[in-house]
């Protein structure tokens, strides 16, 4: 188990720094950031001086060992535009994002979960079809699209809900509405189609001739063995929703990670969008260790191969 | 590979209709340089948020005019054109990335496989709206850089589709029966290989080319992806959402459009994939 | 006693797998899959090549077709070295038919296309004239002419395997290796196809190395037997020989094995003991130790080499070296 947690940590590391660096390479290497920083008028000493200031007139294998080294003391750098430390930047809109990222995830697992488990149950009938209907609508629909329509119904004409804003509960109906759809259709389809290659096993028959309870025979034996490709695709949705984050958090003008990450790209703030991808990338890399480790807790047969 | 059950070669008739629609779709909008042949930047401010001739019929536009009084419905095609040829350059070269690194992976086991899957591993640790974002950042927006955006991040699906086909066409016998043969290494891979992969490269192509679609309207709408004078339908939501309120069919008609497009695109791959093997994972 | 013209020559043929453990990949230890095995094939004749699975036999198979390469030892057919260059002359006249026919045609393919691949490969035919070879060969196997644009799956596995036979012969070879070609069929398909063989080599003057595990279906086909195990060549005599004068203790236990559909007639009482041992790590001396029933300590310190004990007839045991 050790040598499994050990093997996976280092590949994590592995990943996330080789995307580190490519990032930080590209940025250096595509011309230069403070020309965008300063009007176009600027003189030549001003725009030198603020390369010196920034360190961006030394060779680019020792910026890239001071990036390094200031990463590990958890030092980010400043932001070009705010002028303030990422880090500080980040932490200051994490809750925003954080609420909408937990809130829309857990509705999606705890609804597309059961939805996907009583379509297989009741395949074929009108409840089935209806649900899987919904779930193509989910994912095709692009989420700026889905913010763009409901906006336009609610806050428009029917004027029951805010287009933007951030604090009140009230707040959070549209855009958590539009982030789950996308991840709910995913894991309700899959549910499904993984409960009906389980539902076909004789040793659920067998279950049942013993005289266990139907209800007990879906959830606690079938949907058990059904869960590794479950979670799998669980762990896959968060890359979904990191992406849609962006989207939503700009459509609705909410103030998180996602929309600053947008306004950094647009004003090639360098150092915040080189933090912003190291953080998503060491959060899609534990969810994908969480995953494999949860293969363990549900499968004894790998459990044994630890 | 192995026993299969005889193909069915009836389309059901909706299938049919939406591979029809969507051929049609792709078409007119590809002729649309040639059918409304404006420039796209002139503006004729005179004529600016005229209704379109569902509301006034005493209209003469069919969508009505924009803010700049550009007509509407003629933007909305030439929107189109953009959308779907940025979303099939970058589905070739993608595909075409994807497949060699899978073939390259697939036939030679060792640190190369183990490299590229790196790689692919590493594509997927960060979501491709994510690296569009940034990559948009550092090299600019513009139709060029956004094909060799969903160019270089769609490799993934491919590589790891192309590189499972060919490991299972390994342990394959007939390949080995052409060795046995006398045939050469050329000849296998042009017509055994190639032959046996494409029919699920295509279906993956079709699936992925409503995510490409999507993607680049996503980031034209994030202001990050074409530019003005150049439009597309992601271009057209963002840029119609001032005026929401007095002339809401400035976003709601290209939202429908991206909704119509993308949604025939999928159903359309997801079909294929059924019926070829409803057992396929998507792996993506 | 006849001069038959020799057609194949196997000489101290060998064939190691590295097994690789470790990080690092490091080689621990070999399997020796293929272990000095020495075989003359004479031209027209049928070897029947028998031995239980993992014995090593379609490895020999496939180090004879040249589709992987010997460790170590030479093959020669017609009395020339097969090697790289040679490859293509070979692979002409040289052919294989293998186990499993759901694997070994191409899905994609049309049966015209498959049957006509050898012919694409080696020499610059018009339609018609692949045609002309094609046809009468498809009668040959009793494939229905109309089959040429159907696809393999069309087909049963018994079908299957004659489109294999078929695309084999397209060339007029003169050397096939069958390497298991009705172990995965229905018992009353084999007969068929066994009978397809026969009649074949018969018509075309086709040498056959047979491949089995099967030692009835080895009966049928053969003329001349060689018992394989763990690599070795434990013993080589005529069908008739070996079935009425039995050497070594694993080909007894082998014919024991066969089931008798005469009641009345006792069979053997011959039961193997013991384990297989493990092909990495075999123990010194003659690898059947550990299951015969005859062991000796000679057997246990060195491996017993394949020497003729009565007119054509080889085995390789201490029981029958006669010293002096």
């Amino acid at each position: 188990m050790k040598k499994f947690l050990a093997v996976r940590l280092t590949k994590a590391a592995i990943t996330i720094w080789f995307i580190v660096s490519l990032v930080f390479i590209l940025t250096r290497v595509s011309g230069d950031p403070t020309q965008w920083m300063l009007p176009d008028d600027a003189s030549i000493e001003t725009r030198l001086a603020l390369r010196e200031s920034l360190g961006l007139d030394l060779p680019l294998a020792e910026q890239y060992k001071n990036y390094i080294v200031d990463v590990f003391h958890g030092n980010m750098g400043k932001s070009y535009y705010y002028l303030k430390p990422v880090g500080e930047l980040f932490s200051e809109r994490a809750a925003a994002t954080l609420k909408l990222a937990v809130t829309s995830f857990s509705l999606a697992v705890l609804i597309g979960v059961p939805l996907g488990v009583m379509a297989s149950v009741y395949r074929n009938t009108l409840l089935d079809r209806l649900t899987m209907g919904f779930a193509v609508a989910g994912y095709t629909m692009p989420n700026f699209v889905l913010g763009i329509l409901l906006i336009f119904l609610f806050s428009l004409k029917l004027r029951v809900l805010p287009s933007s804003g951030y604090g009140k509960p009230i707040n959070f109906v549209m855009p958590v509405l539009v982030l789950m759809v996308g991840p709910l259709a995913n894991i309700a389809r899959l549910t499904r189609s993984s409960m009906l290659d389980v539902l076909k096993q004789d040793y659920l028959d067998c279950t049942r001739a013993k005289g266990v309870a139907e209800w007990r025979v879906i959830f606690k034996h079938a949907l058990r063995n059904a869960l590794i490709p479950v979670v799998t695709i669980i762990g896959l949705q968060i890359g979904t929703l990191i992406g849609g984050m962006v989207v939503v958090e700009t459509v609705f003008a909410w103030p998180g990670i996602g929309s600053l990450i947008i306004s950094s790209a647009q004003n090639r703030d360098f150092p915040v969008i080189q933090y912003g991808i190291m953080i998503c990338a060491i959060v899609v890399c534990l969810t994908n260790m969480l995953v494999d480790l949860s293969y363990a807790l549900l499968d004894p047969r790998i459990r044994d191969n630890f | 590979m192995n026993k299969r059950k005889n193909y069915n070669q009836t389309i059901p008739a909706f299938i049919l209709f939406l591979m029809i629609s969507f051929l049609a779709i792709f078409i007119f909008s590809l002729l649309a340089p040639v059918l409304f042949p404006i420039d796209l930047g002139t503006t004729n401010l005179a004529e600016r948020l005229a209704l379109p001739a569902f509301i006034d019929k005493t209209s003469g536009y069919l969508l009505g005019t924009d803010h700049l009084g550009r007509d509407f419905a003629i933007r909305i095609v030439y929107a189109t054109r953009n959308s779907l040829m940025i979303a099939f350059s970058g589905l070739i070269i993608a595909a075409f990335l994807g497949t060699c690194m899978g073939m390259l992976a697939g036939m030679n086991n060792g640190w190369i496989d183990s490299f590229i899957m790196f790689l692919v591993d590493v594509r997927l640790s960060v979501p491709s709206t994510i690296i569009a974002i940034v990559c948009s950042s550092i090299f600019g927006s513009s139709k060029f850089t956004m094909i060799m955006i969903i160019g270089c991040t769609g490799f993934a699906s491919f590589a790891r589709l192309v590189r499972g086909q060919i490991l299972q066409l390994k342990e394959a016998n007939f390949i080995e029966c052409s060795q046995a043969l006398g045939a050469s290494k050329v000849r296998i891979l042009f017509e055994h290989v190639f032959i046996n992969i494409s029919s699920p490269l295509i279906i993956n192509a079709t699936i992925r080319l409503s995510s490409f679609i999507l993607l680049e309207s996503s980031l034209s709408f994030l202001g990050l992806g074409i530019q003005p004078p150049d439009v597309s339908l992601g271009v057209m939501v963002s840029a119609g959402r001032d005026y929401m309120i007095s002339s809401w069919w400035l976003t709601i008609v290209p939202s429908l459009v991206i909704i119509l497009v993308v949604l025939d695109a999928s159903l359309i791959g997801d079909w294929l994939r059924d019926k070829l093997d409803p057992k396929l994972q998507n792996n993506s | 006693m006849e001069h038959k013209e020799i057609l194949v020559e196997l000489r101290h043929l060998k064939k190691f797998f590295p097994v690789n453990k470790g990080i690092f990949k490091k080689t621990k230890s070999v399997v020796k899959a293929v272990n000095d095995v020495n075989l003359t094939i004479y031209k027209g004749e049928t070897l029947g090549l028998i031995g239980e699975s993992g014995c090593g036999k379609s490895t020999l198979s496939r180090m004879i077709m040249r589709l992987t390469a010997p460790t170590d030892g030479e093959i020669l057919y017609q009395n020339q070295l097969v090697d790289l260059k040679h490859l293509t002359q070979f692979r002409r006249k040289v052919q294989m038919i293998f186990q499993d026919p759901y694997s070994s045609l191409d899905p994609r393919m049309t049966i015209g296309n498959i049957i006509e691949e050898p012919l694409r490969i080696h020499m610059k035919l018009s339609r018609e004239e692949k045609k002309r070879i094609v046809l009468p060969l498809l009668e040959k196997v009793s494939i229905a002419e109309d089959s040429l644009k159907k696809y393999p799956h069309e087909f049963s596995g018994g079908q299957r395997q004659r489109i294999g036979i078929a695309r084999a012969l397209v060339l007029t070879p003169e050397f096939i290796i069958c390497d298991e070609p009705v172990s995965a069929l229905d018992v009353s398909v084999q007969a068929q196809i066994l009978n397809l063989f026969k009649k074949l080599q018969k018509d075309y003057g086709l040498t056959y190395l047979f491949v089995s595990h099967d030692m009835s279906v080895i009966r049928h086909i053969s003329d001349r037997i060689a018992v394989m195990y763990l690599g070795r060549i434990v013993e080589l005599a005529k069908k008739q020989e070996l079935f009425e004068n039995t050497l070594h203790p694993y080909s007894v236990a082998l014919m024991n094995a066969i089931p008798e559909p005469d009641p009345d007639i006792p069979t053997g009482k011959v039961r193997l003991k013991g384990e297989l041992p493990s092909p990495i790590a075999p123990p010194p001396g003659c690898s059947f130790q550990t299951r015969c029933s005859k062991v000796m300590e000679q057997c246990r310190i060195e491996c017993p080499s394949l020497k003729e004990v009565s007119p054509d007839h080889f085995a390789a045991c201490y029981l029958y070296d006669c010293e002096g």
